[in-house]
């Protein structure tokens, strides 16, 4: 069968980690403080708890798919759905990763030329960036999983700098707790979403983890990292909301990128600009596993070559970046963009785990009366 | 194939190379880095910008040749267009990344200070921790004037701003305004300098309503200002029953408590309890500590005085509706109905009980 994928392209349960882990921390983490708290004011650290929760039932019911048929996304919307409509769905996926790169590349494009050189084109950038990207996934799945953990490593020196405000916070910011409604809680948990759209890869990259040993190690991996990307995402929001004055994160585009500012280091400055550098790491793996999530559903619906399809889509990306990059175009696209997102996770792998369930329960019923 | 693949990757690999070195670099020597600004009014209604940056020579011989500070200033009709005026002025290129001071002149200050901090905020190349001053008097004088201890006036004023902000002065700094002003129950403060001859005295808390300087409180009341604001280690306050009998105290420790009944007694206002634990040594003295001024009557008679001086302070802001301390945002995270609108209503008659225990460890290495 086509979806086999050979023993020696597969990688270690653990790399699976990296992989989800580098995928939920992305470019999200930027400036999400400013979206949930323009919806629940202080409270919004319960919308992050709720978000953790609701995404890992959601990794949890796709594991169960996945289980099932013990093979890809290709294969389990052609099993499902039928090879035309199941293709169709496939398509959608593949060109929604598409837009999760643009995403990525677009936002750290704008983050240079803020930040850093204002003058910069946009390809100088996007070039680059592609280039690298282009290499990675020429590696295989194999490669891009090892730089996912090399961007976990990279990002310890961003860790330690959040430390810098921590004497400065006013904890009274938080109190009273919960005065907000639940309506504002969740709405506040819907934009979070945004920030854990990556997950979606999980259902291109199972059939490419081993299985190792009597015990299926995959599920707990992916637990262990869906719970340290959400208290990541706790904890710098409390820093956020201690250390600024809620009516005022509001104000900044960018609070994490502000935050960075108050590293005053004796031979350095401005931390901010090691920050966005070493801000490569962490969108690599988002922009690998993205184009490498895309270009895979091309190869397995109409055979062509990877390789081909991700030379193709870096140019495409290109191409159609630069009309993105300001930010008035850029917020609206995020904000369709966010949209898929979370109509992706919240309502349609939910709806999967269910269609699944029904059917599964069907083939066994129409089984049992032949 | 693996060929095929690899040789158009080295060449757009090297290629890509060339894109290095397209951003113009910017040479130390060859741009002015603004260190201090100064705002004051022209006339009527101009606006007398001033910039301060060093110059740095070259050694001739031995010895390290001290920088010498370059001071520019222009008249302009708005606050954004001194940069563009500077720029006809200068034979380099202004950068204002390495900005540490930005002073306003009190009358400026008056009329509101948030438009000219937010040129400062919008630019991502300015630190959030930037020091900012209200002057009496011009502050360009100060920025002009020649100082014993530093030649570079904004490396002066930023050392003095670090030093107090670990003595007797609470943090002042752009980020604290900005959070300050933003906060529901609170305004901001910030010093209030003065040139004095050879030096720049710190003279005082200047007071802010919503962004509208109103009025300061003395030196001499900062550290009971502090006192109220924060908890803090090392500051000094002296306490003097006349003028020949006075103890000096160094705070080892001085830790602040918020308790707020919400309701209050009656069911309506709240009820603010404020409650200080000082923990100091006696650092000078001149008189013998007994008798009268033993060191357990001197705790008592702190006490007292700390007291007193902290509900004096205290009914002062009351009476100028502002309030830097921040209770009301104290009040805020103890009710959950909270209202910005009723608290300004009833800030200036609220019930706010100060509570103050001093402990003395010492009283220095003799009797």
């Amino acid at each position: 069968m086509a979806s086999e994928v050979k023993e020696n392209k597969k990688v270690s349960p653990y790399l699976l980690y990296f992989i989800i882990y580098g995928n939920e921390i992305g470019i999200g983490i930027i400036n999400y403080q400013r979206a949930i708290t323009n919806s629940a004011g202080y409270d919004a650290w319960v919308s992050i708890l709720i978000m953790g929760l609701v995404i890992s039932i959601v990794m949890w019911m796709t594991t169960e798919v996945l289980k099932d048929h013990q093979s890809d996304l290709i294969t389990i919307h052609k099993r499902l759905f039928g090879k035309w409509l199941g293709g169709f769905l496939s398509f959608l996926i593949s060109l929604y990763f598409l837009a999760i790169t643009i995403t990525v590349l677009n936002t750290y494009v704008l983050l240079i030329q803020v930040w850093v050189f204002p003058t910069i084109s946009y390809w100088e950038v996007s070039i680059l960036l592609s280039v690298v990207a282009l290499a990675y996934i020429n590696g295989g799945l194999r490669s891009i999983a090892s730089m996912s953990f090399l961007s976990l490593i990279f990002s310890i020196p961003l860790v330690l700098a959040i430390t810098a405000p921590l004497s400065h916070l006013h904890f009274d910011n938080l109190l009273p707790l919960i005065n907000h409604s639940t309506a504002s809680m969740f709405a506040a948990s819907k934009k979070l979403a945004w920030n854990y759209e990556g997950i979606s890869i999980l259902l291109l990259v199972y059939p490419f983890i081993k299985e190792t040993g009597p015990k299926d190690s995959r599920r707990q991996w992916i637990f262990y990292a869906t719970s340290m990307a959400t208290v990541g995402y706790l904890v710098l929001y409390l820093i956020t909301i201690t250390y600024f004055n809620p009516n005022e994160v509001d104000k900044y585009l960018w609070p994490t990128m502000t935050l960075w500012k108050i590293v005053d280091l004796p031979f350095m400055q401005r931390f901010e600009y090691i920050g966005i550098t070493i801000w490569i790491f962490i969108i690599l793996p988002n922009i690998c596993l993205s184009l490498w999530g895309a270009s895979r559903i091309f190869k397995r619906l109409f055979s062509i070559n990877q390789r081909l399809v991700v030379s193709c889509f870096i140019i495409f990306i290109n191409l159609i970046g630069p009309f993105f990059n300001d930010q008035p175009r850029l917020t609206l696209w995020d904000k369709y963009q966010s949209i898929c997102g979370l109509y992706e996770i919240l309502a349609y792998l939910p709806l999967l785990y269910l269609y699944n369930l029904v059917h599964k329960k069907m083939r066994k019923s129409h089984a049992k009366q032949h | 194939m693996q060929n095929s693949i690899r040789q158009p990757m080295m060449i757009i690999i090297l290629i890509s190379l060339c894109l290095t070195g397209c951003v113009k670099p910017r040479i130390i020597d060859d741009i002015r880095l603004v260190q201090a600004r100064g705002y004051d009014y022209y006339q009527d209604h101009l606006l007398l910008g001033t910039i301060t940056s060093p110059i740095f020579f070259q050694s001739t011989g031995s010895g390290i040749v001290q920088p010498k500070s370059d001071v520019m200033s222009v008249v302009v009709k708005k606050a954004t267009e001194i940069d563009n005026q500077l720029e006809s002025k200068s034979e380099y290129q202004i950068e204002p990344g390495k900005l540490l001071v930005s002073l306003y002149n009190s009358k400026i200050a008056a009329d509101g200070l948030l438009q000219y901090v937010d040129i400062l905020k919008r630019n991502p190349n300015i630190s959030i921790l930037t020091n900012l001053a209200v002057t009496q008097g011009s502050a360009r004088e100060i920025l002009q004037g020649h100082y014993a201890s530093n030649s570079l006036v904004s490396e002066y004023l930023s050392d003095l701003f670090n030093k107090h902000a670990n003595s007797n002065f609470p943090q002042t700094n752009m980020h604290t305004f900005l959070y300050q002003f933003s906060g529901d129950g609170m305004d901001p403060f910030l010093p209030l300098l003065k040139k004095k001859d050879k030096h720049i005295q710190i003279i005082g808390i200047a007071l802010f309503k919503g962004d509208k300087y109103i009025d300061y409180i003395p030196y001499s009341q900062a550290f009971i200002f502090k006192m109220l604001y924060q908890s803090f280690r090392k500051g000094t306050y002296t306490l003097s029953s006349t003028v020949s009998k006075y103890v000096s105290i160094e705070n080892i420790s001085s830790k602040i408590d918020y308790r707020v009944i919400p309701q209050g007694i009656n069911g309506h206002h709240p009820i603010i309890k404020i409650s200080i634990k000082q923990n100091g040594y006696v650092k000078e003295s001149s008189s013998l500590l007994q008798g009268k001024y033993s060191m357990i009557n001197l705790q008592k008679a702190l006490a007292k005085k700390l007291q007193k001086d902290g509900t004096l302070l205290v009914k002062h802001l009351q009476r100028l509706q502002t309030d830097p301390l921040g209770i009301g945002s104290h009040v805020r995270s103890f009710q959950r109905n909270w209202s910005k609108e009723a608290w300004k209503d009833y800030y200036p008659d609220a019930d706010i009980r100060i509570k103050v225990k001093v402990t003395l460890k010492h009283e220095g290495i003799i009797d």
